[in-house]
Parts: structure tokens; sequence; C-alpha cells
């Protein structure tokens, strides 16, 4: 549906010293902002597919590379990639939905604690919560086991291993239930948030009960932000490489990510031929849920901000209350503070073992990640690195967002697919992509933080406009009409209209994105060095040839900085929404 | 509740800055030994101290590191940069870095020969002559592929068990893989990662025929993706046993008191370690040095200590060289890679 701003009508002209035009409008700024974006993203890929075919063995890469798509080995490995995030995804899905309702609109709500705990599985980097749940979940050597056995032998049951086994199918989708759901909690509370209750309030007046109230008038009325969610879920799967490769691969279930990064990192020579074979997949499942989002949301039919900005009373759930609660805290238990106690548990081992002893503990781990020069370097590059990353991504997102919205053109429409084709591909071809356009001439990035730095922001970009995109859908347009029928610029209706309603969505976005680049391995692994180590490189370092002791003493102290950061963002953020 | 936030937050920060003090020393595992009285010095000693650094692209394990930067920073006065990566990954970044018109790397350590090979008409690799490179006179001529890079140790493969588990005397073929104790819990490292572990997979073939691959495979063995977390469940007693294995997977393990062993069962390969110098480096000279230190016997001693074997004899603290050992076949194991990767069922 397309409505036309009115124009302002033209004033009278006054004295004889004419106005002076601004160098540069704000929507010039926006346009700047996403052509160096859509450029970014273009220029390497273009670069990397004409070296792919413009070379000697062109017919030969060509073959490779539909010869891997059309192989049986793909057709499996695409199943079980859907079967793992499809299962999880619905899950977390409705996980995330559930608890973002619990915390905004019910009297479950844990308060400031319960809305930022969710948050902090994102604060593990995602292959230390995995090795994390392989210290706790081994068959025969996990901590929890032990424990379990333990239990269990006291009461006369005895068992040699087991019962809970995380290399295994209900493991794997055990592990990515818990990684996504964050990202639907997130998406779906902040859209909540900005929600009209009146609807909700006129629902439960008529004598709807809380969950009639949830299911028939707040979820139909979230559809963007659940569109948004089903994507994000979908690309963050999709492209998750961490935790099936710590503990898919073991297991025997081998997923199209892990597969990708094996074929270009580790295999000689590297099969990118083979590996964009399989990304073809991976591209195509993204489209057709991109494809559903847009459709879900150009319906309309969603509530938005009417201008009122009431909050609702908090909804009585009776004897509801205390299940629901009790299901967040157990949530967050196995999220968080599982994974983080089987690592601060093996961080204080000299070698990972099943006969925990209190006696042999040790402080040795951490006093050599501190000793460490790559590992203290890479620690504070990346806290820096994300902050100026997210920021950058999160600016040029929302400027993207004005020029997409304010006019659905073929052309808007094209530059915003453009802009989230990044998320559609792995991580590990936007490094590779990088390296053959940036490394050398006429840029000569190579061994940069520069690079880095671009490459977080292409890399994340497709989130920060997600993030952005739905913040704008929940605002609406009447606000903005409003503010250009009072004679306001595009500059003026953004700041004082738009980004202050926006803000809670964009900066729960940069939080995201923030944990997200401190954590980002796959990028970081081509592109950062000895020279510009981050923390990513140093894991991934760690995990192929460090013990797992000292992975898990880097992957407690990356939690502790990460949660100190984003827990004072929130804190920000809480406090900015009281001055609103 | 603001205040103790931000107390916190402060506290944290000046915690971890307070603790990031130091840098200082590295520590060696042993003595470094002087540079060997009889071998002619190199013609570019000099020019090679005037560039003062070289730069070292290795996938040699983090213990074995300090012991060779301070050998050779004794020896000549030049230190050594470091960069360590899976060979793998190294040569990724070594061609990137070549294809985007840039060099990097002096001196390129890889566990394989297909690189050096390929690259050999792009003349990325220096050509390595006695007058610079003196120690080439006393290597043997067979570690020694072509003019522009050599072998320079080999890691023998053996069975990496858990000494709970298996008394590591009774460990004395490669049957022992078949034993029923190992049954869902042998950890076995990707045979992909390197070219030496599928010609160890050929080796195996060729020497109890492709039921012995299959019988393997019936013990549904856990892929893992490299040596380390491999090791890590054989110490942990997750896994009872570990193959293809080197020691240097398992040496830090050992060394913190974990019950963990190799043995080499014969015959066997070995995990070869090839160096080339990078023909228009940073530092030419520098690199052809580096390469020389690693050929003397002085180099091959710190190169090697406690869990690589060398080509010379009698090099203290190694591992010793396998009977008859000849260089693998590895153009042939990765032709039959697919084969080989089906009879064990990955």
């Amino acid at each position: 549906m397309s409505t036309t701003l009115l124009d302002r009508t033209p004033e009278p002209e006054l004295e004889s010293t004419p106005r002076k035009k601004p160098l540069l409008t704000f929507r010039g700024v926006c346009w700047i902002v996403m052509a160096i974006v859509v450029f970014l993203i273009l220029y390497p890929l273009v670069r990397t597919a004409l070296g792919m075919l413009g070379i000697g063995t062109d017919a030969a890469q060509l073959g490779q590379m539909w010869a891997t798509f059309w192989q049986r080995s793909t057709l499996t490995m695409t199943v079980n990639t859907v079967l793992a995030v499809g299962i999880a995804g619905i899950g977390a899905l409705a996980a995330g939905a559930l608890f973002a309702w619990a915390n905004e609109r019910t009297d479950a709500r844990l308060g400031f604690a319960a809305r930022s705990l969710p948050l902090i599985p994102m604060f593990i980097p995602s292959i230390a919560a995995a090795v994390g749940w392989v210290f706790l979940a081994s068959s025969n050597a996990g901590l929890l086991n032990v424990l379990i056995r333990n239990v269990l032998g006291t009461v006369g049951i005895e068992m040699t291993e087991g019962p809970l086994n995380i290399h295994s199918w209900p493991g794997l989708i055990f592990a990515y239930f818990l990684f996504l759901t964050p990202y639907a909690y997130l998406t779906i509370s902040s859209g909540l948030q900005s929600l009209d209750p009146a609807l909700e309030e006129a629902s439960r007046s008529s004598g709807a009960s809380a969950f009639t109230t949830f299911r028939r008038v707040t979820l139909p009325s979230l559809r963007p932000s659940l569109a948004a969610s089903v994507l994000l879920i979908a690309t963050m799967g999709f492209a998750l490489f961490s935790i099936p490769l710590v503990i898919g691969t073991p297991a025997g279930i081998d997923v199209l990510p892990v597969e990708i990064v094996h074929m270009v990192a580790h295999e000689y020579p590297s099969n990118k031929a083979g590996a964009l074979g399989l990304s073809i997949v991976v591209v195509a499942v993204v489209i057709l849920c991109w494809m559903l989002q847009r459709r879900l949301v150009r319906s309309g039919g969603h509530a938005t901000i009417s201008g009122r900005g009431a909050r609702s009373a908090a909804l009585q759930l009776g004897r509801w209350r205390w299940p629901v609660r009790i299901a967040m805290l157990g949530f967050m238990a196995l999220t968080a503070a599982l994974p983080l106690l089987g690592l601060i548990a093996v961080s204080l081992q000299s070698y990972w073992t099943a006969n925990f002893s209190f006696s042999s503990l040790t402080l040795s781990n951490y006093e050599s990640l501190f000793d460490n020069e790559l590992v203290w370097g890479g620690l504070q590059n990346s806290v820096v690195l994300a902050a100026i990353g997210a920021t950058a991504a999160i600016v040029a997102g929302a400027l993207i967002t004005m020029v997409v919205e304010s006019r659905r053109s073929k052309v808007t429409q094209t530059l915003d697919g453009i802009v989230k084709i990044p998320a559609t591909l792995t991580h590990i071809i936007i490094a590779v992509a990088f390296v053959v356009a940036f490394a050398g001439a006429p840029f000569y990035l190579v061994g940069t933080y520069a690079i880095l730095m671009l490459a977080y922001v292409v890399l994340y970009i497709p989130q920060a406009t997600f993030y952005s995109s739905a913040a704008y859908h929940q605002v609406g347009r009447q606000l903005t009409e409003a503010s250009a029928t009072s004679g306001a610029a595009a500059w003026t209706t953004f700041r004082r209209v738009l980004l202050p309603l926006m803000a809670p969505g964009l900066i729960a976005g940069w939080s995201l994105l923030f944990v997200l680049i401190t954590g980002d391995i796959t990028a970081s692994s081509m592109l950062a060095g000895t020279h510009t180590p981050v923390v990513g490189f140093v894991i991934l370092d760690l995990w192929t040839s460090g013990t797992y002791p000292r992975l898990a003493a880097l992957g407690v102290l990356m939690t502790v900085v990460a949660s100190i950061v984003v827990l004072t963002v929130m804190w920000l953020r809480d406090k900015l929404r009281l001055v609103l | 509740m603001r205040l103790s936030l931000k107390t916190c937050a402060i506290g944290a920060v000046s915690a971890l800055a307070l603790a990031a003090c130091s840098g200082g020393e590295p520590e060696t595992r042993g003595a470094i030994p002087t540079l060997d009285a009889d071998l002619p010095a190199s013609s570019i000693v000099e020019a090679a101290q005037k560039e003062g650094k070289v730069v070292w692209y290795t996938p040699i394990p983090e213990f074995g590191i300090s012991d060779v930067l301070v050998g050779f920073e004794k020896a000549y006065g030049i230190k050594v940069e470091v960069v360590r990566f899976p060979g793998n990954t190294l040569i990724q970044r070594y061609s990137a870095e070549r294809e985007a018109g840039q060099v990097l790397a002096d001196v390129m350590h890889i566990p394989e020969t297909a690189f050096f090979e390929d690259s050999k008409d792009k003349g990325w690799f220096a050509d390595l002559n006695e007058s610079e490179v003196p120690a080439l006179a006393n290597w043997p001529q067979q570690f020694i592929p072509d003019d522009h890079y050599v072998m320079v140790n080999t890691q023998p493969i053996g069975i990496t068990v858990n000494t709970d588990e298996f008394d590591p005397a009774e460990v004395t073929s490669w049957d022992s893989l078949l034993d029923k104790r190992a049954s869902t819990r042998f950890a076995m490292v990707d045979p992909t990662n390197n070219p030496y572990y599928l010609a160890w997979l050929r080796m195996l073939e060729e020497q109890y025929g492709p039921e012995f691959l299959e019988s393997i495979a019936a013990q549904s063995p856990k892929k893992l993706d490299s040596a380390v977390p491999a090791a890590q469940q054989v110490a942990a007693h997750e896994s009872v046993l570990m193959a293809p294995a080197a020691v240097s997977g398992s040496l830090a393990l050992q060394n913190e008191g974990a019950p963990i062993e190799t043995v080499y069962p014969e015959p066997t390969v070995g995990i070869e370690g090839y160096v080339g110098a990078s023909a228009d480096g940073p530092h030419p000279n520098a690199a052809k040095l580096f390469v020389n230190y690693l050929l003397t016997r002085a180099g091959q001693e710190v190169l090697n200590r406690g869990y690589a074997a060398s080509p010379l004899p009698d090099i203290p603290d190694s591992i010793p060289m396998p009977e008859g050992y000849t260089r693998a076949d590895t153009a042939a194991a990765i032709a039959e890679k697919k084969r080989l990767l089906g009879l064990i069922g990955l």
C-alpha cells in the first residue's frame, strides 16, 4: 500500500538574503551510505566470481561447483541441516515468543534481570558453549552424566554410560534450540515493547483469557516481528558452524556450513567451487524465507504505535504464573548457567577428566591466558572493533531502512535484497572474497584492522537492517506523515520522531551485533592474524592446538567481558525508555 | 543498583588490566645447543642479519615453537615472527596473499608437498643452493624432493591410548584398533586434515587388505576435527584410543599427568614437514638462513624436541625414525581419497 507524503508548501520570499541550501540533505546521506554498503557487498563477490570463472580452469571449476551441488551427500547434508534448524527453530520460536510475552505483558515478569538473562547465551561464544555442553553431557566423561550416574547409583540403578549423550540427534537439536531461542526472543520482545496494548486490553475486558488474548490478538499483531524472527532463525541456523562442528561431527551428523568451511579452509587444493555449490542450497532456503517475510509484512494488518504510548497493566496469570516463571528460569539455567558451570569446572582442571576432584583445581589456565600476548591483544581488539563495528552497522542499517522504506520502488527493493546477501553466504566465503578483493591492489588492506572492520560491517548489515526494519514497521506511517505535514524536513522527522521510537529496537540490535562480532569465528580465522588478533581467531587456535581447559578459561573470560558490556547497554536502554 | 553495577564494571576491567602486565622471555623446554661447528658458514649471514627479522608460517604445536625462536636468535641475532595455523589454513592464507599481490611470509612450513609442487611454475619459492644453505650438503638426498623445498622432519603416526584402559606394552600392532574395548570409543582424527593421514589409511589397506578398513568402520569411530580434541577425549576416558595419532597432539596432556601415551606399531608413515623460502618475500636472505638453521643438527634438536623424528641420525630428545622410512606417496593417497574414506565409513 503506497501513500504519498504531503509536500511542504513553499515559504514566501522574505528577505533579500537567499536561504542557504544545505550541501547534503539527510536523504542524500542515506543514499551515499547505501551506495557504500552495496559496493562493499557486491565488489568482493563479483571479483571472486570473476576469479573463479575467469582463470584457465573456469570450465572445470564451474563443473565442480555443479557436480558438488548434485551430489548425493549434498542432499543428505541439506536434509540434516533443514531438520536440525527446522525442529530446533520451531521450538525456539515457541519458547522465544512465550518468554517475550511473559516478560512484556504478564505478571510473570522477573524484572530487569529476566530481560537480560535470556540474552546471556549470546554472551558465551557459541563454540565455547558447545564445548561446555560436551564437558557436561559426553556419554562417558560428561560431568553431568557422572553426577546423574552417581545419584542413580545410590538408589540402586547402575549405568556405565549416559544417560545423556550430546553427540546425537537429540543433543544436536537441543544445542541448536538453545542457540536460536534468544534470536527469536529478541525480535519478538522488541516488537511487543512497541505494540499498542489497547487491543489486548479490549480483548481481556471482553472476557478472553490471558492465553486466548495472546493467541488471537497479540500474536497476529506481531506478524512483522515473527516474520523477522523466522528469517533470522533460518539464516543464523543455516550459517551456524561452531555447534555442529563440535557436537554434530563426532556424532556423524554432517551439515552444510561445516562442510562448506571444511572445503574452503581444510581441503587442499581449497575447494572453493564445491563450497559455492553447497552455498547455492543455503541461498535458496534463505531466499524462500525472505519472500515469506516480505509477504507477511506487506499485507499490513498489524497494529502500529498510534501515538498514545500508554503501557498496559501486567496481565494476571493466576495459577500459571509460577509454572511460566519456572520454565523461564529453567531455560536460563540450561542455556547460561549449566554450560558456564561446565566451562568453569574444566577451566580449573589441568586436563579434562570426569574424575573431578577439588584438590587438583588450578588457576594455571587463566594465568597462561593472561601471560599470552595473543589472547590479551585479541580480547582488547575484539572489544574495540566490536563497539565501532556494531555502531557503524546499526547506523548504516537505520539509514538504509530510511531509503528502502521511504519509497518502495523496484530500485529500493533490489537494494534491500542486495543488503541481505551477506546473510545468505557463509562468513567464510565473504572472508575469502574480502581477501581477494581488498587485500591487494588497489586497496592493500591485508593484515589491517580496516579489512576486519569492513568485513564485520558487511557480515552483520543484514541483522542490522532486520532490526531497524522491524523497529521502523512498528512505528508505522502515521507518525512520519504527521511530522511531515507539520513542516518537518526528513532529517528532523528522523531525529525527533523515528529515532526515539525505534531506539529500543536499535539498541537491542546494537548489543546483539556487539556480541556477534566479538564471538565471530569464521571471518576472523581468515582475516585476523598475529598482527591483528581477535578473539575468534584465538579461540579457533585453542580448539585446534590448545587444550580444553584453556579454551574453557577463555570462554569464561569472554562471557564475563561480554556480559558486562551488554548488561550496561540494557541498563542504559531502560533508562532511555523511562525518559521517553 | 546503579552504583554497584558501575563499581562492578570498573573493578572487573581494572582487575583484567592489572593482570595483563606480562610479556617477557619465552621459556624453553631444554638447553639450546650451539650451532654445528663443522658446517661452513652461509654466504648470506650478513645480508640476513641486516634484514633483522624472519616471518615463519608454521603449523607445529605451540610448545615446540619457543625453542626454535630462541635458538635461531642465539645463533644469528635475528628475530623470528611466528604465524601459527593448521597447515591447510596456512596454504589458504599464503595463496590468497599471493593472489592479491602480497608476500608476507618468508618461510612456509607445511605438512605436504602438493602445494610446493603446484607453485613451482609460479616461482613463489626460491631455489636453495649449498652456498647459501650449507646444511643441505649433509641432508639425505631422498628428503630433498626438489630445488625449492626440503623435508625437515616427520612425526611418526601411531595410536594414542588411555593408559587406564590399555597397557601401552600390549599395543604392538595395528590390530589393537579392532580391539572390542575400542568399539564406539574410538576417536578418529579426520583423515582429510592432511595427506599423511590418507597415506596412513593407504598403508593399512596395503598391509592388511580393504577388510581391515571395513573392520575399523565397524568400530563406529567418532570423527574429530583435529588431533588435540581427539587426544583430550582419550585423556578424559570418553574414548579409549585415538588414531591416526602423532604424539604432538597429546604431549601437553601427558606432561600434565593425564593417563595417555602414544605407541608406534610398524609399519607406519609420518606427518612430514616441508619448508620453502619465499622467492621475493620481505626478508629473503633471513628466510634462507632460517631454512639452513632448521637443517643443522642444532636446529633439528630444537625443532624436534620430544615429538618428531629427524632425517639426521642421533638427534637427542627426538622420536626415533621408523625403520626403513621413506617419503609417503601422498599424490597416490589423495587420488584414492574417496575410496579410502568410503571403506572406513566416513
